[in-house]
């Protein structure tokens, strides 16, 4: 896969998180070829794409980070990242992520990609699998907690 | 979101599954919910793009997903659920969707310009999950089959 694809996905994250939820992410190193199988931090939102390619982009988060972000964006307390305004936080916050990095990759590339609806979900044990399609991860800290983006693209 | 944009999805299945020698299909109530909890081993979850908008999750058992596989490999034993197991989840989880959005929706929706476009599977496992695959609503299905239960989970932006 094109490294050159998590760039914008990348950028938009440490924007939008330092924006909107006022946490700072910092990136452990380059994107590497990850596997197939993603063992979650805690709680995870995965939004698709189709276009002239398909694919899906990842992000991956300490079950604290999630609690402070929520708390940031909201201004109340939650204990458990499988509140319903939790995930909310988590889901709507990729659905800005995304958007912005696609529309970079569509000015830049012409890939006309849209965008499914983000899903989020939280659970104990959870491991996420996308058959058959290549994904490049990166890592990433903050001061809650650490973070993962993944995008994973396929051929359409 | 209304009742004629579910049942091309149970349709779907009904014909995916019936062809992969399955029996005995039948479809519970629909049920409505903003978010979905699945205590069940695997969901398969894709998404829908164009002037349809939404996701679309499929979730079973492990012991259900076993035979599924079995089932669409002329009834190859499956022990556990290897990277082509979910290959094959991933698979069928399309061609229902695949299905639905040829056959039905699209007759649905005429008059409109169709561009639809289905986004790649994606397979989580675990237990206790709790999902939202839409800021608008879930509809919720649980079907009955000679393998077990497969839940049907329907988020559309309509």
């Amino acid at each position: 896969m094109d490294m050159r694809m998590t760039v914008p996905f990348v950028e938009a994250l440490q924007d939008i998180f330092k924006q909107m939820a006022m946490i700072e992410v910092q990136t452990d190193g380059d994107p590497f070829n990850d596997n197939e199988e993603v063992h979650s931090y805690g709680v995870s939102s995965i939004i698709t794409f189709a276009g002239k390619i398909k694919g899906r982009f990842l992000i991956d988060l300490d079950t604290q980070v999630a609690l402070q972000a929520a708390k940031n964006i909201t201004g109340s307390s939650y204990d458990s990242p499988k509140e319903q305004m939790v995930l909310a936080v988590v889901s709507e916050m990729n659905n800005i992520i995304s958007g912005n990095a696609i529309t970079k990759l569509n000015n830049e590339y012409g890939l006309s990609l849209r965008l499914a609806p983000p899903i989020v979900f939280a659970g104990t044990d959870v491991v996420i699998s996308i058959p058959k399609v290549a994904s490049a991860s990166v890592t990433c800290t903050t001061a809650c907690g650490k973070l993962k983006a993944s995008v994973a693209i396929s051929k359409a | 979101m209304e009742d004629k944009y579910i049942s091309p999805f149970l349709e779907a299945l009904k014909n995916v599954i019936s062809q992969f020698g399955v029996t005995d299909i039948r479809f519970g109530k629909p049920e409505r919910k903003e978010t979905m909890h699945v205590d069940t081993d695997i969901t398969a979850v894709l998404g829908l793009v164009g002037n349809l908008r939404g996701n679309v999750a499929y979730s079973m058992s492990s012991e259900t997903a076993k035979k599924t596989v079995s089932a669409m490999m002329y009834g190859m034993p499956v022990e556990e659920i290897d990277s082509i197991a979910r290959s094959a989840i991933g698979e069928m989880a399309n061609m229902i969707t695949g299905n639905a959005i040829s056959s039905s929706l699209s007759l649905l929706l005429s008059g409109e310009k169709t561009t639809f476009d289905i986004t790649p599977p994606s397979i989580i496992f675990g237990k206790d999950i709790y999902f939202i695959i839409s800021s608008i609503e879930t509809v919720s299905v649980p079907v009955d089959t000679s393998i077990g239960r497969i839940e049907v989970n329907i988020g559309l932006e309509i």
